[in-house]
């Protein structure tokens, strides 16, 4: 029986070749996309969840908004006031270093943990020392890392020097951290060496937030109880000012849950997960629907068989099975499909989505769940059809009676405009987000980005700054120059605790962004100075400048020469800047002081000379810097470079939703090409008898695609409010963001439309050019 | 063998109704060869679906061997269909994806017969058709003779005790139709089948042992 049913149904796909086409590949496009999706979003939620501990690790965040970082005197502090923390450990930010092993350097990633980081995360030890990082002299690699300073050698025992200054000694290799680890390095060094570095990290200070704090709970622990301690310690052990409160965030949260404000998550990239988890289903819907529209479209043909196999003795069960196998058969096929186009696209969508993803490595729940998404589908697909050609009473359709069923049709007409409605959503939807995208990156940002290039003030630099500058603009590559404490881009440290003439009670809270430079900051980027100077020269060393926005957040009349306490420092305002952006543009500029302080400095940015190229610009500053840091390789960044990566969630967005739009039209054209195929197919005789009567083509044309037009046209109708509604919730995280305008539904409308003539014209020319002496010969 | 009592058969149509078969009382005995002949829209091809139970009488009792076909459940409805009742179409009706050899299988699948007495039980039937070198084309590469040579064939192989024939050479030539008939013949005398054929042509209805004739949904 099964045998036969399968004979049957595969005969019956190669008959009907283009139909059998068009199905098998609208549906495994489908697939292919919802099976990526279906990995993406897999790989998402197992972030960070291979640590044994993962259920019992914390990091310890601002309440308020989930900010990272923490004092260094947090640690030891919880684990003596709150019980249930068994243990916690400290890491430094991870930065880019540069690692000599003899002639072998190499720039990678890490930075300095206590020894207990290891024991709370499952970065096992693989060689070496079990219990490393208690020593100041200490270094672990990971196994990569390990391979690229000293190939096959063993790295045991031998000698890196960071940054080229501190000979240190591998006492162990620790695995690499896997993909999904929202923690990654390449090394780390032991806490005691922070300290013998950094005078802040020694001092202890409650002060400074510039370290991540992790803890791990007891198991038995309660968490409610253990975070309703963590939320006041700050103000309980470091004094009555600081008033921050904190809060543990899960690590099984870090990457999906991550967005916090007032000591509730809510929301993070999960929201990205869900919409990617929306779309897939979308697509593999709307794939679905052109299943069941084709096959039921096929209905006529097949309604003799049923009316036959009736005839004959089968019940509606038994054709029911039939039909069904059928569509499972033509799904597994497009699963088939489907999975080869996976293995086909997945490295382009790694590159695309920035993972790295792989078949091989698919976790077992994606097998799993393979078969029975495959399952859902042939029901899904297959449901209607075989319910409705079971249905047919045998007497009827074998006196050829089926053929016209008026519900048949209307039923397809409605598939029809689910799938164009849902397309057309996805044109307006992507219209927009571009449109926002183009506004925010295009905005006024109050300096101009281009022909600026930041480089990492390291090695001899640090000393030589003011040498290097003047080299640099002797040459002719650069016309300006200054030194920063992070990227301008990059909105970076805040601070608070300020006091100016004239604050009132409470305002010694109000949070300032806050960049340290030195001389020509604003000449550098550009920046118009509203009131007095920029720094000009280390006599500005007690200066201050203000954007605009901060001297209204000080309400201050006269700011120029009036004095400010910085940080117990008093400095005297020299300048006032225009507002300019350093956070995304589509939020307001907040208020902003610029302090002149050459001990916090990271970056030096230049100003390239307008009149060269870049890249010849680029050869003499590299030209320069090898003479006078030759330990160091000459790496940098453009700053507009570093402007446009700031959003990269938004792009990514952008052109996930452009390559859904795309696919969700293709599969509908596919289903729409399949169903003209066959309404002139049908329309056959029609077509020909209206011509023998002297209809031209045009008119033929024009019979068969209104039939077409009119779902594509409701579609349009119900589904621009729909997108107007959804794009409107969407733009409302934005606080810079465009207006919905009509001309977007016009254009999305257009397109519709257009392609969907344009796919059914295909077919209607070739029917309509059809000698209709043919067409009536066949009756 | 099979007996219909006050048979009626009515569709609504607006507020009154269409009455297609109106009081027919029927008896047809075991080894019959019948003939229901008239005019067209008289009504015989929906008394030959009745007692085929591919539809159901408005009103009206329908005993099949004594039972009453219009109290069973539908299980054993399929079971007498399946068992006893065959089928001969004037389009001939075979599945256009199926060979000769599958099409006449099909019946047997429905009825759950093991592999291999179905194989045994197509190969017999088509020896005796002569069919044999055909078993493996479809059906659009025979003629409608070779066609409905298949279609009776696909009746009797599943060895059903009564055959309904609805105009069985209504698509033939005479030749062809003689042939056919001459079957029917042998399957009536030979093997003991009762047949009911529907008939427009008065030759054919001759090889029958009685004529049954319908007008306006009642027995002339």
């Amino acid at each position: 029986m099964i045998k036969s049913y399968i004979r049957i149904a595969l005969r019956n796909l190669w008959r009907n070749k283009l139909f059998s086409a068009i199905n098998i590949g609208g549906l495994a496009i489908g697939m292919a996309i919802s099976f990526m999706l279906i990995l993406y979003v897999l790989f998402q939620f197992s972030f960070d969840k291979f640590h044994a501990n993962t259920d019992n690790i914390y990091q310890v965040v601002t309440a308020d908004a989930g900010v990272w970082t923490t004092p260094a005197p947090l640690a030891a502090a919880l684990e003596r006031t709150v019980p249930g923390i068994k243990t916690t450990a400290r890491s430094s930010y991870f930065f880019d270093h540069l690692l000599l092993a003899g002639e072998t350097g190499v720039k990678l990633k890490g930075g300095y943990v206590d020894p207990q980081y290891l024991d709370i995360f499952s970065f096992p030890v693989m060689n070496g020392n079990q219990k490393p990082l208690h020593e100041k002299n200490e270094i672990v690699l990971t196994v990569s890392t390990a391979h690229k300073l000293f190939r096959d050698g063993n790295p045991i025992g031998q000698i890196v020097k960071l940054d080229a200054e501190d000979p240190l000694v591998v006492s162990a290799v620790v695995n690499d951290p896997p993909a999904n680890s929202s923690i990654q390095f390449d090394f780390l060094c032991g806490w005691s060496l922070y300290e013998a570095k950094e005078s802040w990290v020694k001092e202890n200070t409650w002060g400074n937030f510039g370290l991540h704090t992790y803890v791990l709970l007891d198991p038995k622990a309660s968490l409610t109880a253990v975070q309703l301690k963590v939320k006041h310690v700050l103000q309980q052990e470091g004094g009555s000012k600081m008033t921050t409160t904190l809060m543990l965030h899960a690590a099984k949260d870090w990457k999906l849950y991550n967005n916090i404000k007032d000591g509730k998550i809510i929301g993070g990239n999960i929201e990205t997960v869900r919409l990617f988890l929306i779309l897939a289903l979308g697509i593999l819907l709307i794939a679905c629907v052109n299943f069941m529209n084709l096959s039921t479209a096929q209905a006529e043909r097949r309604a003799r068989e049923v009316g036959v196999r009736k005839a004959i003795g089968a019940n509606r069960r038994l054709l029911i099975w039939q039909f069904f196998g059928e569509s499972l058969i033509l799904v597994v096929l497009s699963a088939a499909l489907a999975l080869l186009l996976l293995w086909i696209l997945l490295p382009a969508f790694n590159t695309f989505a920035a993972s790295s993803l792989q078949l091989s490595t698919a976790p077992m729940i994606f097998w799993v769940s393979l078969p029975c998404l495959l399952l859902l589908t042939g029901l899904l697909a297959g449901s209607y059809p075989a319910l409705y050609l079971s249905s047919f009473r045998p007497i009827r359709v074998l006196k050829g009676g089926v053929t016209k069923v008026k519900g048949n049709f209307l039923s397809r007409q409605v598939l029809v405009i689910f799938q164009f409605g849902l397309a057309v959503v996805l044109i307006i939807t992507t219209i927009v987000i571009y449109r926002q995208l183009y506004f925010i990156q295009h905005r006024p940002i109050g300096y101009d980005p281009k022909g600026l290039v930041d480089i990492q003030l390291e090695g001899k630099l640090y000393e030589n700054y003011g040498a290097f500058r003047n080299a640099v603009i002797a040459s002719g590559g650069a016309v300006d120059g200054t030194t920063v404490s992070g990227e301008i881009t990059n909105s970076g440290s805040t601070t608070w605790g300020l006091q100016w003439p004239g604050m009132e009670e409470g305002e010694e809270n109000k949070s300032f962004g806050v960049i340290a430079t030195a001389a020509n900051f604003a000449a550098t980027f550009s920046i118009p100075v509203v009131q007095g100077r920029d720094f000009l020269s280390p006599n500005d060393s007690l200066g201050i400048m203000l954007n605009e926005a901060a001297v209204k957040e000080m309400h201050l009349k006269d700011p120029l020469g009036q004095v400010i306490n910085y940080n117990g420092q008093q400095r005297i305002i020299t300048g006032i800047l225009k507002n300019f952006v350093s956070d995304m543009s589509y939020k307001p500029i907040g208020p902003m002081i610029f302090t002149y302080n050459t001990d916090w400095r990271g970056l030096m940015t230049f100003k390239l000379n307008p009149a060269l190229s870049v890249q010849s610009s680029m050869d003499k500053l590299e030209k320069v810097y090898r003479e006078m840091n030759p330990d160091y390789p000459f790496n940098y960044t453009f700053v507009d470079d570093s402007y446009q990566k700031k959003y990269d969630n938004e792009k990514f967005l952008g052109r996930a939703i452009n390559i859904f739009a795309s696919l969700a039209i293709i599969i509908s054209c596919l289903g729409l090409l399949g169903l003209s195929v066959f309404a002139a197919e049908q329309r056959k005789k029609e077509i020909g008898i209206r011509k023998v009567m002297g209809a031209g083509i045009q008119q033929v044309m024009l019979l068969l695609s209104k039939e077409f037009l009119k779902p594509v046209l409701i579609a349009i109708v119900i589904a621009s409010p729909l997108a107007a509604y959804i794009m409107n919730n969407w733009l409302q995280h934005y606080t810079y963001r465009i207006d919905i305008e009509w001309w977007m539904f016009g254009i999305a409308g257009l397109l519709a439309v257009l392609i969907a003539l344009a796919t059914v014209s295909i077919q209607s020319f070739r029917a309509a050019n059809l000698n209709p002496v043919k067409a009536l010969r066949s009756e | 063998m099979i007996q219909l009592k006050h048979i009626s058969k009515y569709y609504p149509v607006g507020f009154g109704k269409n009455e297609i078969l109106k009081d027919i009382d029927l008896t047809i005995f075991e080894g019959e060869f019948v003939s229901i002949m008239g005019p067209s829209g008289s009504g015989k091809s929906t008394l030959l679906h009745i007692l085929g139970l591919l539809e159901e009488p408005s009103q009206g009792e329908y005993l099949f061997e004594g039972e009453p076909v219009h109290k069973m459940n539908e299980k054993k409805r399929t079971q007498l269909h399946r068992g006893s009742i065959g089928f001969v179409f004037q389009a001939y009706h075979l599945i256009d994806e199926l060979t000769v050899y599958e099409n006449i299988e099909t019946p047997l699948l429905y009825k759950n017969i093991p592999s291999a007495e179905r194989k045994s039980r197509v190969a017999d039937v088509l020896d005796r058709f002569n069919i044999v070198a055909k078993k493996d084309l479809f059906p659009n590469q025979l003629s409608g003779g070779q066609q409905q040579l298949v279609g009776i064939a696909r009746a009797i192989v599943a060895e059903p005790r009564v055959i309904l024939a609805d105009e069985p050479t209504g698509n033939l030539h005479s030749d062809q139709a003689k042939e056919i008939m001459e079957l029917f013949r042998q399957l009536n005398q030979r093997d003991k089948i009762t047949i009911i054929q529907v008939t427009h042509s008065e030759l054919n209805a001759t090889y029958g042992q009685r004529i049954i004739q319908i007008r306006d949904g009642k027995i002339a």
